[in-house]
């Protein structure tokens, strides 16, 4: 180590608290709801390179994401030379190290005299970015260029100036200008906030000493992961997983990983997944790895800090052109329905390695839905994007969580009566789905059902679920969990199923939109499951009479 | 004989008491040891031992303040009394998915805590209301009696309601409330709008099963403890603190319990806040360190900052609550080496059993009190007045052995790297409570009190650029003395969201006058006389479409159009000055209307003395390590009591109390003021 273990762990947690600094300036003052109650966004300092060295980071998929761009942007758009003081960097291009075009990310060079000595970094979910469809996620993209305005790395500021004509060719670009203008006024304040954050590290410990400790970050978090996968029993795992379609063309899409595990190496294949597609489902190289990053970290030992270190134990190879390493001009608004499954197919994989540490399959989705009105009645055009979840896959030794934030994603739901008091929506039913679990020792947890009347004139909807038809697996004899559906009007004389990706559905006042989503598996045979937690499924509704009995018991 | 004010404090060990005889503001403490089962029994004999401490008689006694963690433990350890839930039909499960966001985002093994109320215990009414207030469905009285023996089956002694959209409206659940009271004898019941009429329905939900929960519990307590309060206290009114920082009436107590959840640290603040008062300091920071956790807090112009977004154990509470910032850092914290050998302190504890490595008590892992012993800042038969022995051997045997030879670092290095770290984490929160707050360290105190705090106090505040510290006369019991400071407080909220132009003072004054005058209701109930009762209104705003508001004062007096324009004005003003940036041609929202109804007790201000200013003498001297010199530094130690009003040190030095040591760093000057405090000065000049 390059300094004493007590600085480096005062320094090292003081470069924590400035990424958490930050995120907090962005939830304080952001204004899209997408940010500021769905937590869609991340901070992250990275050292003088580029390599990221402490984050706040809310959502996992977000991991990689800054790091591929910061790297994407020094190595082909703007030289590390080129950096000065009072430039921020902004890109939201998923070809140039990004995930999808409502990621919009920002980087700001500290410099201390004159030397450069960290990078800031924000990324925040903006609630559109132009595009065929409201909210940026058109599901009938079949090229990136229908998705919405990409923005190639360029300074948004110069020495301090805002570069007042890129402001407005992104204002003249998008719908909802005055929200993406302030969520974009946040980050910058964030990066500010981080800057300082930096300087006073500098003023305290000198630029060597901060060096140093980010050096030693970085060599501790390999160091660690290395050992920990020297513990598991070295081999091949594998595990393959499907999507349920691409939302144009109605065949399932095949996700395949093969595990190597070595001398403190881990190697994640990915040879044999299925063809980018003409749909706007596909994966850039950045979602395909923080997927990875994040399930070996989540899998083998949560307490490694996530930085450049823990990247490097870790190989991957994902096939060019395929979904999980897309080339332009393929669209990849939804690539969660890919990145959800990688995680699904690794914990599929490694639950022969480490069966004690892994889940049964959960929800796996990010199920994201955008109700629209378009200004055709008394209230102004509208967006509102939302995104639910559903049951966690279950453990070797408890259940699965009920409806609750699972993989790659970590989101908080919007308060219904915040969201009634701006749109005219009106919540009908937001209730646990009784049985939607899948059976087992310890049962998965259960999905649940949303319902929406839309009280506008007319409107829109789109969406980006999956698992309606590939049901989340059980493991170890556990059962399948129940997959979602989404119905229009359930109550109605003439209930309307939709599909997962439903793109731009006229919807008329008095329509009801109905989300069941998905169950997790469960985990071990359910014949073994504990007749006292049986019971109190019972007696919660969580199960019913007729599930009772799969387990061979009426619960009586 | 001068009216007398006690204060009584029930902690897990000790049960403190504090007397304060009102006219010469003299304070006098006592402890007798916590009864496990029998915490009233140990409140009477503290109460004795409190009147005979301070030759008091008990007829002269006319209040008594009880800081109670009843409610606190019950939810940390889920000893809640069964309880049902009463929800508008469809949203059975709000209360259970919550926000549905985890705070681990690796862990696949976590856990959820469970609901306050279970699923089968929840039930539904067709009913709704929508956001503009408009009953869309009213509900019908003989749908909620068919559930009535649902909602009493298996020994339920509690029931809470909460509808959506209620803050906008309660008729429904008022309504529905009544019912359920005229209908189910021997049930408490607790409505959401009568708790927190605010916005967000899990928030609220979660506060109102939480109160209902409570309500058995603290109504049984209650019942248990006033008449034998009264046979001792013939004369004393009893109070109850809460979490806001003001304490509540006997019924107050009875009908919203949950306000009393998070009370514990109340009582370090409000003792904080009157320090500043006396000594007219503007920004105060507490650091409240004790043996497994400490709480910052800080005080502003005189002023507690206030949040509505607290929670125990998972569990948001949407009510008006003191600021304070807790973290798992105390004397009893554990170090430890993670598996690539980076030193950690916490959050594990090792609490009062076993306890520190030196107690002897069998705790074989060392902490904070194991590393400030090896380093010379503890005296070994002079801690917590000589009622420990501490075993030195033994503390450096186990920071050799797990800290030092691992690291290949001396004793010394081992054991001042776990200050540092101990200092770090503390620091963190200092940050978090001061200058992310907008305050620059610059320009606070910080006031270190806990039976640790005046030990670290001195390093923390120069790596955060704290210029001063004050170590308050008996730091270690510091906390209790807020107890008796406590005014009567209710706070009241209604939501209205109002947008731009549609702020107006004729939209706006209703709202206050409706909550101002349930202000006066609550206080003419407490028998609180008009003189003695201060109205208090702030209002929550953020710029449109923001989902975090600021709360900003609004001055008494008519409010009109200039009112809100002064209102409007001083949200940018705080908007900048907590976030850095503020956009005053933007629109502003109007989100919420908050009074607040305090009943003035009084509090006595801290007394002066003269001093002479002489310089004590050391009564010994020892060695003593410190970082900035890397080295163990022959250093004096003075006596607490042998220091008077304009006595001077000059550190190194280390000063012993009964109740706690003080240390002071070289470079470092220290002086008493005329109140007692201890100020230290970082830069070495006299304050």
């Amino acid at each position: 180590m390059r300094v004493d273990p007590i600085t480096f762990e005062v320094v090292n947690n003081a470069l924590i608290g400035v990424a958490e600094q930050m995120a907090a300036t962005i939830l304080r003052t952001s204004y899209s709801t997408v940010i500021r109650e769905m937590l869609d966004y991340s901070t992250a300092v990275f050292d003088r390179e580029g390599r990221i060295i402490a984050q706040s980071c809310r959502i996992p998929i977000h991991l990689n994401s800054m790091s591929r761009s910061l790297r994407t942007t020094l190595d082909e758009a703007i030289p590390i030379e080129d950096w000065n003081p009072g430039d921020i960097v902004i890109t939201n291009d998923p070809y140039k190290g990004g995930q999808h075009l409502p990621d919009v990310q920002t980087f700001l060079p500290v410099f201390s005299d004159g030397e450069l000595v960290a990078i800031c970094g924000t990324l925040g979910h903006h609630l559109d970015v132009g595009g065929m469809r409201p909210g940026s996620y058109a599901g009938d993209a079949v090229e990136i260029y229908q998705e919405g305005l990409r923005i190639s790395p360029i300074k948004i500021f110069e020495g301090g100036a805002l570069n007042e004509r890129l402001f407005a060719l992104i204002e003249a670009n998008i719908r909802q200008p005055a929200m993406t203008i302030g969520d974009l006024r946040s980050q910058v304040a964030a990066l500010e906030i981080g800057a300082k954050g930096v300087l006073e590290l500098v003023e305290r410990y000198g630029v060597k000493s901060l060096h140093d400790c980010m050096e030693d970050a970085i060599e501790i978090s390999e160091r660690r992961l290395r050992e920990k996968l020297r513990e598991l029993p070295a081999g091949v795992y594998e595990g393959s997983y499907y999507v349920d379609d691409d939302g144009v063309v109605d065949e399932p899409i095949k996700i395949v990983t093969k595990v190597t595990i070595g001398d403190g190496t881990i190697h994640v294949d990915l040879t044999g997944t299925d063809r980018q597609r003409r749909a706007p489902i596909n994966a850039t190289i950045s979602s395909c790895e923080s997927a990875i990053y994040f399930a070996v970290l989540a899998i083998l030992d949560p307490s490694i800090p996530a930085n450049y270190g823990v990247y490097k134990p870790i190989e991957i190879t994902a096939p060019e052109g395929s979904v999980v390493n897309a080339q332009p001009p393929a669209p990849v608004v939804g690539r969660n329905a890919i990145t959800h499954t990688i995680v699904n197919a690794l914990l599929m994989a490694l639950s022969q390695a480490v069966p004690e540490r892994i889940t049964a399959c959960y929800y796996g989705m990010s199920n994201v839905y955008i109700l629209s009105g378009d200004g055709e009645g008394s209230h102004p055009s509208w967006i509102l994007f939302d995104i639910e979840v559903g049951g966690g896959g279950a453990r070797q030794s408890k259940d699965g969580l009920d409806c609750y934030s699972q993989g790659i994603h970590n989101l908080a739901n919007t308060p219904i009566e915040m969201v009634e008091a701006i749109y005219p929506l009106r919540f009908e039913r937001y209730e646990l789905l009784p049985d939607s679990g899948g059976a087992g020792r310890h049962r998965g947890g259960l999905g649940v059902r949303r319902d929406i009347a839309f009280l506008d004139e007319s409107g829109a909807l789109e969406t980006q679920f999956d698992k309606f038809k590939v049901a989340p697996f059980g493991l170890f004899g556990g059962e399948e969990g129940a997959t979602g559906s989404l119905v229009l009007n359930p109550d109605g004389e003439r209930p309307v199923n939709l599909a997962s990706k439903t793109m731009h559905h006229k919807l008329r006042k008095g329509d009801v939109v109905s989300i069941r989503t998905q169950g997790g598996g469960g985990y071990g045979p359910p014949a073994e499951r504990d007749a006292e937690a049986i019971a109190r499924d019972l007696r919660e509704g969580k199960i019913s009479a007729e599930q009772a009995e799969r387990y061979g018991t009426t619960g009586r | 004989m001068s009216a007398i004010r006690m204060g009584v404090d029930i902690g897990g060990t000790f049960t403190d008491i504090t007397v304060l005889e009102e006219e010469s503001g003299r304070v006098s403490i006592a402890k007798v040891p916590s009864r496990r089962g029998d915490p009233a029994g140990a409140l009477i004999e503290a109460v004795e031992r409190g009147l005979a401490e301070a030759g008091a008689d008990r007829d002269s006694v006319t209040l008594l303040v009880h800081g109670s963690t009843l409610v606190t433990n019950a939810v940390l350890e889920n000893k809640l009394p069964p309880t049902s839930l009463l929800t508008t039909e469809g949203f059975r499960d709000v209360l259970e998915i919550g926000r549905h966001f985890r705070p681990d985002m690796y862990d696949l093994l976590q856990d959820v805590p469970r609901p306050v109320v279970p699923r089968d215990r929840r039930f539904c009414v067709a009913e709704r209301t929508a956001p503009d207030g408009e009953l869309l469905l009213e509900p019908r009285r003989e749908a909620v009696e068919a559930l009535f023996d649902d909602l009493r089956a298996d020994g339920v002694e509690a029931v809470a309601v909460c509808f959506l959209n209620s803050y906008v409206n309660p008729a429904n659940e008022a309504a529905v409330r009544d019912w359920l009271r005229q209908g189910l004898k021997g049930v408490e019941v607790s409505a959401s709008c009568d708790v927190c009429r605010e916005i967000r329905e899990y928030e609220r939900m979660s506060t109102v099963a939480l109160n209902a929960a409570a309500m058995p519990l603290v109504a049984k307590y209650l019942e248990e403890i006033a008449p034998r309060v009264s046979a001792v206290l013939p004369k004393a009114k009893l109070l109850l603190m809460q979490s806001s920082g003001g304490s509540l009436t006997v019924a107050a107590a009875r009908d919203y319990p949950v306000r009393m959840v998070t009370s514990g640290p109340a009582g370090g603040a409000l003792a904080v806040q009157r320090l500043g008062r006396a000594t007219e300091v503007e920004h105060l920071l507490g650091v409240d360190m004790g043996g497994t956790s400490t709480d910052i807090c800080l005080i502003s112009g005189g002023e507690l900052r206030m949040t509505t977004e607290g929670e125990i154990s998972g569990r948001p509470i949407k009510l008006p609550m003191i600021e304070i910032n807790t973290i798992g850092a105390g004397a009893g914290s554990i170090a430890w080496l993670d598996a690539a050998n980076g030193l950690h302190v916490g959050p594990r504890s090792a609490g009062a059993e076993p306890g520190p490595v030196a107690y002897g008590q069998g705790g074989t892992e060392p902490t904070v009190t194991d590393a400030n012993l090896v380093l010379g800042r503890l005296h070994p038969e002079r801690f917590a007045a000589g009622l420990k022995h501490l075993d030195v051997e033994a503390a450096r045997r186990a920071i050799e052995e797990k800290i030092g030879a691992p690291l290949g670092h001396s004793l010394e290095q081992a054991a001042a790297g776990i200050i540092r770290i101990a200092n770090a984490n503390m620091e963190r929160a200092v940050r978090v409570s001061s200058a992310e707050k907008g305050y620059d360290p610059r320009d606070i105190t910080l006031v270190a009190f806990g039976g640790a705090g005046p030990m670290h106090a001195a390093a923390l505040a120069k790596a955060v650029g704290i210029p001063t510290v004050m170590v308050p006369e008996q730091p270690g019991v510091f906390s209790a003395v807020g107890l008796v400071m406590a005014d009567i407080r209710h706070d009241f909220v209604q939501t209205r969201v109002l947008r731009g132009e549609e702020i107006t003072a004729e939209a706006i004054a209703p709202l206050f006058e409706g909550l101002e005058a349930q202000a006066q209701e609550a206080l003419a109930q407490d028998g609180v006389d008009d003189g003695r009762r201060e109205i208090r209104r702030l209002a929550d705003l953020r710029y449109l479409g923001q989902a975090y508001e600021v709360s900003v004062p609004l001055a008494a007096g008519p409010l009109d159009r200039s009112a809100v324009d002064a209102l409007v004005d001083q949200f940018h003003v705080l908007h900048r000055q907590l976030y850095a940036h503020s956009h005053p041609s933007k629109p502003v929202e109007f989100v919420s209307a908050r009074v607040a109804a305090i009943g003035l007790l009084e509090a006595p201000r801290p007394q002066r003395r003269a001093g002479n200013g002489a310089d004590p003498a050391a009564m010994d001297r020892r060695p003593v390590y410190f970082e900035e010199a890397e080295a163990f530094v022959e250093t004096p130690v003075f006596n607490r009591l042998d220091l008077g009003p304009g006595s001077e040190l000059t550190g190194p030095a280390i000063v012993e109390q009964v109740d706690s040591t003080i240390v002071i760093h070289p470079g470092q000057s220290a002086r008493s003021d005329d109140y007692g405090n201890l100020l230290i000065s970082m830069a070495g000049a006299n304050p």
